[in-house]
Order: C-alpha cells, then structure tokens, then sequence
C-alpha cells in the first residue's frame, strides 16, 4: 500500500474513532480490499501506480460515508425502560393536547378523572403494547424499570408540592393535589401491571402454536 | 476482464448509492454468493459459462428492483435507528427533567423563605429553577447519547427538535391564557435540547451530513 492509500486510511481511522475498535477494523479491511481491486481494475486499464492509487482513493472516498451508524449501546431492557418512558409521557401530553374533553370540558370534568379514567389507561396500555412489540424478550424487565423509574420521579412532585408549594398553597388544595397524583400514579401502575399480565399471558398462548 | 456477473453486481453498486459504503459491500458480497451458484448450477447442466451467468442473472432479477428494494430497507433500518434513538435521548431527559427540576424549585421556595419573601417575589426564582432544571437535563442527556448512540446524535435530536417545534406550536394555538402564554410554552425545554447538540457530539456530524446531502441533491 502507497502512502496515498496509509494516509486515506489512517485518515479513515480517525473519522471511525467513534466506532468500537473490532468494528473499525472489520470496516478497514473491507475499505482495504475494496481500494487494492481497484487500484488493480485501474492498473489493468493501463494506469500507472500513482494515478491508480489516486483514482482508487477518490472512488472510495467519493462513495462512502463516513459515519455509519453505530448499535445503541444498551441493554435490550434498558432501551425498553427508557423508550417506554419516553413515549408514555410524549403520548399522555399528545392525548391531553387534542382530546376534547380536556379542552372544553374541563371547568366542569375533573382534570384528575379524565386522566387516571382515559389518558393513563389509554396511555399505560399503548406503550406496554409496543414495549412488546419494540423487545418482546426485554419488555417485562424492561417495563418494570419504566415503573420503577416513573414513581421515583412522581415521589419528587410529591415532595415539591408538599414542601416547595406549603406557603402558596393552603394545606387542604396540597392534599387535594397530592391525592390527585396517587390516584393517577396508582392508575398507572394498575393498567401498567394488569396489561403486562395479559401480553405475557397472550404471548404464552402463542409461543406453543408458534412452535 | 469483467465477467457478466461482476458487470452485474457494478450495476448494482450504482444504484445502492444512498447507502453507507460498508454495508454496500456487505450487500454484494451477500448477492454475489448465491448469483454464483446459480451459473455452477446452470453450469453443471450443460450450458457455457457465458449462457449460465446470463441464466443465473435473469433469474435473479432485474438491477433497478433489486436496489430499489435494499435501498427502501436501509432507509427503514435507518429510520428506525434515528427514532429509537430519539426516543431514548427523551427517556433519559424525561428521567432528570422531574427530579432536577423539583430539587431546584425545593430549593429555591427554601432560599426565599430562608429570606423572608413572600410567595408572589419568590416565582422570578420558580422559573428560572424550572429553566435551570432544563439546562441541566439537556446537558446530562446530551453527555448520555454521546455514550449511548456515539457518532449518530444528529438525526434524532433534529428529530427530537422537530417534534418539539410542532408540540409547541399545537400547544400554542389550543392554549386559551393570554397570548403572552405562547413564550413560556414555545421556550420551555428547548434550551436542554439545544445544550444537547453542543455536548452530544451532534454538531461534530454536521459536515459530514452536509456533505451526503450534497451528494443526494447532486
């Protein structure tokens, strides 16, 4: 190899630097082999060595991207927890946008019940359901996590609404507020667990005729 | 000299030009097994070497179709990847905003009690503990999707913009307060995800998309 080529290649080596070190040398084999047939092709078709290397560098470097997309560094159940949470929340805040109710009913419907009756439910129940779909093997763990994680930050709206809200808020409001979170965080966890159940049972069901 | 099935398998190499060179290869080397076999077989029944790759490359079908086909599948693949990745940078954020955010509010309603004000002096001090809580989760979201998903953060976190933008603007025109309302609902969490593409290497893939997509337009 020129040192045409070592330069492209280190300079490869460097646009790869992000890639794991096994994968950056699977890659540059690859781009190894593909430049010596090249540069062959061209010496065939009566180059000489320097202007066939230069055409071989520029084809490649022409043709390639340099920042392939590289796996997503976490456990199949993490990537579950974190992407159920993800979408629960962005789902709940995309149902209470458009859902009617929330909007126009909402002086006279208790906020509280059209969410622990409608968009919690509906919410807990669609991102089990992809969880699933997303990984079916790490989606129990990996919904779990999401549980877990979500009332550790619901123990923070408690902890800030009955301490950081004492002085705006009358003691009676705060009670009402923090029973409102417990029936939806309760709510959640209910529908959550009980939809989990049901697919686990589902896919029980279906592993035996599908084996 | 090339043979038909080299000629072949170029043709093909110019059509799969959206993907990623690595996986272009992977590609040909995966086609060019089996297409081989197919002229041995054709071989092996009495027919030249020239009838069989000819046979072989019929029955495999037509350059245009076969591209077109990994070409959608790539792009699904990379879809799919730009999502799952978005959807993680907003899990992690969607983890720290609550707890930042209420340790700085907890801490800020202390601070101005400690002082003695009164609650109506004390909420320039709540936004900007909400503010400061989402500069903080972008920052440590950002640092995580470096980690996590390194050298591919600037698709999802467009993405994660994109989706930020429209959830703002539909916010916007249902929200029913005053028209003053739309600044905090259209700023509120929009500098985390900017800090995000300055520390999750987001901004260091920007050439290199420009590039592509100079590519793609030429």
């Amino acid at each position: 190899m020129s040192t045409l080529t070592q330069r492209f290649l280190t300079e490869l080596d460097g646009e790869w630097s992000h890639l794991p070190n096994a994968e950056r040398q699977s890659l540059r084999a690859q781009i190894v082999a593909r430049l010596e047939a090249l540069i062959a092709v061209e010496q065939l078709l009566g180059a000489s060595e320097e202007e066939a290397q230069r055409r071989a560098v520029r084809a490649v470097g022409e043709e390639g991207v340099l920042r392939p997309p590289t796996r997503i560094r976490l456990v199949p159940h993490w990537q579950v927890a974190l992407v159920w949470t993800a979408v629960g929340g962005l789902l709940s805040e995309v149902i209470a946008l458009f859902h009617p109710l929330i909007n126009s009913l909402n002086a006279f419907v208790p906020l509280i019940y059209v969410y622990s009756g409608l968009v919690i439910p509906l919410t807990a129940i669609l991102t089990t359901w992809l969880a699933f779909r997303w990984h079916p093997r790490g989606a129990v763990r990996g919904v779990l996590y999401g549980l877990g994680i979500g009332l550790i930050r619901s123990s923070f709206q408690y902890v800030t609404v009955y301490y950081a809200f004492r002085a705006p808020m009358p003691a009676s409001d705060r009670h009402e507020v923090l029973r409102d979170f417990l029936i939806r965080d309760v709510a959640h966890l209910v529908v959550t667990l009980g939809t989990l159940w049901a697919l686990q049972k589902l896919r029980a069901k279906k592993l035996p005729k599908a084996l | 000299m090339l043979n038909q099935v080299d000629a072949y398998l170029d043709a093909l190499n110019q059509g799969l030009k959206s993907l990623p060179i690595h996986e272009r290869l992977e590609q040909l080397d995966e086609i060019r097994a089996p297409l081989e076999g197919l002229a041995e077989l054709a071989q092996k029944r009495g027919h030249s070497r020239l009838d069989a790759e000819a046979q072989a490359i019929v029955q495999f079908g037509e350059v245009r179709v076969i591209a077109q086909q990994l070409n959608r599948a790539a792009t699904r693949r990379r879809w799919g990847h730009t999502v799952g990745v978005a959807a993680i940078y907003m899990g992690i954020a969607s983890c720290f905003a609550m707890p930042l955010q209420s340790l700085f509010t907890l801490g800020s309603t202390l601070y101005r009690d400690a002082l003695g004000k009164s609650p109506s002096e004390g909420t320039t001090v709540l936004v900007f503990a909400a503010v400061l809580g989402n500069i903080l989760t972008g920052l440590v979201a950002g640092a995580l999707l470096r980690r996590l998903a390194p050298g591919n953060t600037l698709r999802p976190l467009l993405l994660v913009s994109a989706a930020h933008v429209m959830f703002s603007v539909f916010s916007v025109l249902r929200q029913t307060g005053p028209a003053s309302m739309a600044v905090p609902i259209f700023a509120n969490g929009i500098w985390g995800i900017v800090l995000s593409f300055f520390n999750s290497g987001a901004l260091e893939e920007v050439p290199d998309a420009l590039l592509r997509l100079r590519r793609r337009v030429v």
